[in-house]
């Protein structure tokens, strides 16, 4: 969760005609707060979430809470009000902000299996939340994701030691194509393995599919090339790309270019 | 207890007399105003505009207290609201019907007569265009209505040789 969290309020003081919160996730159990009213709800561009919930104060409702779940697919053209002279029943005097959180699963303690603490390196890159709310009703509702790219040119080093593994795990949510170029510019081969995760609902470890098999990568220039898709491969919440060393190495310069869509190529 | 008539002629003679009579405490409602006048007057030419930031928790708050004789107040909702107004301070909820909740991205217009407050109110923090324009053409109209009055009972009055 980012600190300090920007409000409604502070871009209705600036003049802004939408109010967008962009920010990394720590966990799925992160909760943010709108002060404004909005006329529109959608999810923003770089959102690597897909799924968020949003939750208000509605007098209609018997308990006085409704919720709401936008996607890339269904944005919300309606009026939100945040209530801030209205507190949410039973709840100990909360002021009806609007609430906003998450509602894909994400748990960043997950280990793949075969995973080496000791040895081993995993890096999960932290999903972005990404919501726009418009203060006013706006013309035409352009939503949907942008696509990702990842890239870089080194990996960072595992403890000095043949079968010693780095780990990538890069988020997927909702996507339905992506592509994983790899060119090896070491004198040593690599191997590289793709696999899915999908995180569970109840505290155990996430479900595991091997999308490309681990294989060698040779020595430069070798290349290799992975392409997923959601219609042959399945649906993931985020994928792990597994660099296994195949001697002890101490540079690791293997290009890697990602490139992650909403579009099923 | 009643005022004595102030001393007036014609038309304006018999509205002030009626006045007179009405009980101190009603008297205190109606604003001091001087005789319309057809003639212009210095400080009704003044206009405002500005964007007027609602307080969060839904107080009502004071937005204009007229204080010349006509003025039209438009406002213009930026944001998404909700946010009320009213001519009177006790309407809040903003939602409960009591006070004219205004719409996004239209204008809201509204004429004014002196000694009327108009409140505003909004759970959240909103922008609103505010205009406030005089109208003193409603006064020199209505100046040049008693005059004429005057003059026309002045006019039976020397003709028929009975006293306005």
């Amino acid at each position: 969760m980012a600190y300090p969290q920007p409000t409604g309020a502070q871009a209705t003081v600036a003049g802004q005609s939408v109010f967008r919160l962009k920010t990394l996730l720590s966990s799925m159990g992160d909760v943010y707060e709108i002060d404004a009213g909005c006329q529109a709800l959608c999810v923003g561009p770089e959102s690597d979430i897909q799924n968020i919930k949003a939750v208000y104060y509605d007098p209609t409702s018997p308990t006085g809470v409704q919720s709401v779940i936008i996607s890339p697919q269904r944005s919300l053209v309606a009026r939100l009000d945040a209530r801030l002279d209205q507190p949410y029943p039973s709840s100990g005097g909360k002021l009806g902000r609007i609430l906003l959180s998450p509602a894909d699963l994400y748990d960043p303690s997950n280990q793949p299996a075969g995973y080496d603490v000791a040895n081993d390196v995993l890096n999960y890159i932290r999903p972005s939340l990404d919501i726009m709310a418009y203060f006013a009703e706006p013309p035409s509702l352009d939503a949907g994701r942008s696509d990702r790219s990842y890239r870089w040119s080194a990996i960072r080093k595992p403890a000095v030691g043949a079968g010693n593994e780095v780990w990538e795990v890069i988020p997927f949510w909702g996507r339905k194509y992506a592509c994983f170029d790899l060119l090896n510019l070491n004198a040593n081969a690599i191997t590289v393995e793709l696999r899915g995760f999908n995180f569970p609902y109840e505290y155990q470890s996430f479900s595991e599919t091997v999308i490309s098999a681990p294989a060698v990568v040779a020595a430069v220039p070798g290349k290799r090339r992975i392409i997923v898709r959601a219609a042959v491969d399945g649906v993931f919440d985020m994928l792990g790309l597994r660099y296994v060393l195949t001697t002890s190495q101490n540079d690791i310069f293997i290009q890697t270019n990602i490139v992650t869509s909403d579009v099923a190529l | 207890m009643n005022n004595p008539p102030q001393r007036r002629s014609g038309i304006m003679g018999r509205i002030v007399g009626a006045a007179a009579s009405i009980p101190r405490a009603m008297e205190r409602a109606v604003p001091t105003t001087n005789v319309p006048s057809p003639d212009q007057r210095r400080g009704n030419f003044v206009s405002q505009a500005y964007t007027y930031l609602t307080a969060a928790g839904g107080e009502a708050k004071q937005l204009y207290t007229a204080n010349i004789e006509w003025s039209r107040v438009k406002l213009f909702l930026e944001t998404a609201g909700p946010v009320a107004v009213a001519f009177k301070q006790s309407f809040t909820p903003v939602l409960s019907g009591k006070g004219d909740t205004l719409p996004t991205g239209i204008w809201f217009e509204v004429d004014v007569a002196k000694g009327n407050v108009l409140w505003i109110a909004s759970p959240t923090v909103n922008r609103v265009k505010v205009i406030i324009q005089p109208l003193p053409w409603m006064e020199q109209i209505l100046g040049g209505v008693v005059r004429g009055a005057d003059a026309i009972v002045k006019m039976i009055a020397s003709a028929t040789g009975k006293g306005g």
